[in-house]
């Protein structure tokens, strides 16, 4: 049966939408990566081009062997992957205790995790900076760490129980009838269930904590310790922008996250989605 | 195989009293059914002896064994669940082998040992499926199958059968029956079916509101009911009560619109009864219903005829009361039209309205003279 003129002009109406709503979302980051490639000349020229005569690899060379990019991979890498595995073990433990043990307490804790959300991080900046330093934390792996983990820790706990709520807690009963220990039935029978949920909040935490930078910047000041967003900033100088380094060190400050998401996508849709319908 | 023993066990939730005081033994090797309403505590009384939960007060033991404060693992026991509760990232054969596993038995001993769980509840080919992909009927096997491999102490059964339909349910019975005598080994079983428990079980433990009201055989339970709530509870329809007076005088029971003679026993009935008002009770299967007056009928209203088939459930109301009875399977009458119930062949049973426990049990047989009756 064919379709009437307005089912199809509403159908091309919505794949217009798409394909605008697809094009706002992937032309800057395409804008970013041919910007990448290009000459100095050509990035100043008054008429834009839309691909690179002469594609050069010369401003990723200068970022690996002149700005330290590595090094600031590099951190980013330990301070974000550290932090997230700490979050997430002591999240989840938190949220399997106030999933699966009653208590009057338990709307407190949780409306307090909830504020503690809300709350700007630069109105803590100072304290945490006054805190940190008093440990001898700065400039330290061990300092943004701390308190990288302690800020993913309200959203993974908010996130990892609501999906342990959606597990029956007759699984983990049978499994202690059966033989099993509460942690070992928590270990070998909820997490792999609980395996969607806590690569979508892992995602989460990972992109939050990976574009962080207030408290990377007022906590670190040597290469040694700064993170991608940090060091990208450091190719802005006051009097010019170096725009071949910036969009380079862009594309590669994309790069890892495009990577997990491949990774995890297919964990990433089931966590998103689990709960969505009975 | 153990005897199971609770004494004096009492589960609290805040104000509310779940369980109080429960003192019960299983004897080994029996099937224990554990019969009342939603709320009455006997799900809360299985979780207690499975250790998911802890008692308030009193002790439980296994064999024995005190296990009181042991975590479940070391309880030796194994449960069924309402929900069957299987392992759904694990196949079948997984989920049967994992109390095995836990416990460190070598692969080659599980996989036989699953294998032969598998054979006796016939579900060979279900074993590399996930339980995602098993009907009701079969998740129900797999989870008996992964409470018997362990052979425990004992069985724990949560409602198992809730879940299926009612011709799975009746095949399913029968199995669980059959294979608990074949393997012997002490059952509690927890239902609100009283159908299941009297075809199913060697004993039945009635509850209500978390107390325990009666323990006995199906037969004793359902002819021997010990109170009110026994008596209605159980039965398929539960026995009708009929609000009424004693006379001592005319030795009768004066209900509204009604007498029946009980000769000598209304004497008895006055001294055991806490006042004059009784509850005369009588089993809906143990009353004709004539189409005619009769000496000793009473006159009642036909509100309801339900045909089931093999038999006939009518509604029949004698003022403000119910009553129902079950009768041949063709029975006719039409709403509103009169019916004459005919008690001569049906046993009494009575009842204190104040305190619900029955009286004279033991005078409940005696043959009832001719009865008269008054004008409505």
């Amino acid at each position: 049966m064919t379709a009437s003129p307005a089912r199809l002009a509403l159908r091309s109406g919505r794949y217009l939408l798409l394909a605008a709503a697809l094009f706002l979302t992937l032309f800057p980051l395409y804008w970013l990566l041919i910007s990448s490639l290009k000459s100095d000349p050509e990035l100043f020229r008054s008429v834009p081009t839309f691909f690179p005569e002469r594609p050069t690899l010369g401003a990723y060379r200068d970022l690996f062997a002149i700005r330290n990019v590595g090094q600031f991979l590099l951190n980013s890498l330990i301070v974000v992957s550290a932090s997230v595995i700490a979050s997430l073990t002591i999240g989840s433990a938190a949220a399997y205790s106030l999933a699966r043990f009653r208590s009057s307490a338990n709307r407190p804790i949780l409306f307090a995790i909830l504020l503690t959300r809300m709350i700007p991080g630069i109105v803590i900046v100072v304290p945490i900076f006054l805190m940190i330093r008093s440990l001898h934390l700065l400039n330290t792996y061990a300092g943004l760490t701390l308190v990288y983990t302690a800020l993913n820790l309200p959203f993974v706990i908010w996130m990892m129980r609501s999906f342990f709520n959606e597990i029956p807690v007759e699984l983990e009963e049978a499994a202690m009838v059966d033989g099993d220990s509460r942690l070992s039935a928590l270990v070998r029978i909820i997490l792999p269930l609980a395996a969607p949920g806590l690569a979508a909040t892992a995602f989460f935490a990972v992109i939050s904590t990976y574009n962080e930078f207030v408290f990377a910047l007022i906590l670190t000041s040597t290469d040694d310790t700064m993170t991608v967003p940090v060091g990208t900033a450091t190719l802005s100088f006051k009097t010019s922008v170096d725009w071949g380094a910036m969009t380079a060190m862009a594309v590669i400050g994309i790069l890892p996250v495009v990577i997990l998401a491949i990774a995890l996508q297919r964990h990433f849709v089931r966590g998103l989605t689990l709960g969505a319908v009975k | 195989m153990a005897e199971v023993r609770y004494e004096a066990v009492t589960k609290r939730f805040g104000l509310v009293t779940a369980l109080s005081e429960l003192t019960l033994v299983i004897p080994d090797g029996s099937f224990l059914a554990l019969l009342g309403p939603s709320g009455c505590g006997k799900t809360t009384a299985l979780r207690i002896l499975a250790g998911l939960d802890t008692p308030s007060g009193g002790r439980v033991f296994i064999g024995e064994r005190d296990v009181t404060g042991l975590e479940p693992r070391k309880r030796d026991v194994a449960m069924v669940f309402q929900n069957y509760a299987l392992y759904p990232h694990m196949n079948v054969a997984r989920n049967i082998g994992y109390p095995l596993r836990i416990r460190g038995v070598a692969d080659a001993v599980i996989a036989e040992r699953v294998q032969a769980v598998a054979r006796l509840l016939t579900i060979e080919e279900l074993l590399a499926r996930k339980p995602k992909e098993l009907s009701g009927g079969q998740r129900q096997r797999v989870a008996l199958a992964r409470a018997i491999i362990r052979e425990p102490s004992a069985f724990l059964m949560d409602e198992p059968l809730s879940n299926l339909d009612a011709k799975l349910r009746l095949q399913m019975r029968g199995e669980i029956k059959h294979l608990q005598h074949g393997l012997g080994t002490t059952t509690i079983f927890v239902t609100h079916d009283q159908a299941e428990a009297l075809t199913m079980a060697d004993v039945i433990a009635v509850m209500d509101r978390g107390v325990l009201q009666q323990v006995g055989d199906p037969d004793e339970i359902y002819n021997e009911p010990v109170n009110r709530f026994v008596a209605t509870f159980v039965g398929n329809p539960g026995m009708n009560l009929l609000p009424c007076r004693i006379n001592t005088a005319a030795e009768s029971l004066h209900g509204h619109g009604w007498t029946h003679a009980i000769g000598g026993l209304a004497t008895a009935l006055a001294g055991a009864a806490t006042g004059n008002e009784i509850e005369l009770g009588i089993r809906p299967e143990e009353v004709a219903i004539l189409d005619h007056e009769e000496a000793a009928t009473i006159q009642a209203e036909v509100y309801a005829v339900e045909p089931m088939g093999s038999e006939t459930l009518v509604e029949l109301r004698l003022g403000a009361t119910r009553f129902l009875v079950k009768t041949g399977a063709r029975f006719r009458a039409k709403s509103g039209a009169p019916g004459w119930l005919d008690l001569s062949g049906s046993r009494k049973y009575f009842f204190d309205p104040a305190t619900g426990r029955r009286l004279l049990a033991e005078a409940a047989t005696r043959e009832v003279p001719e009865a008269r009756k008054t004008a409505p």
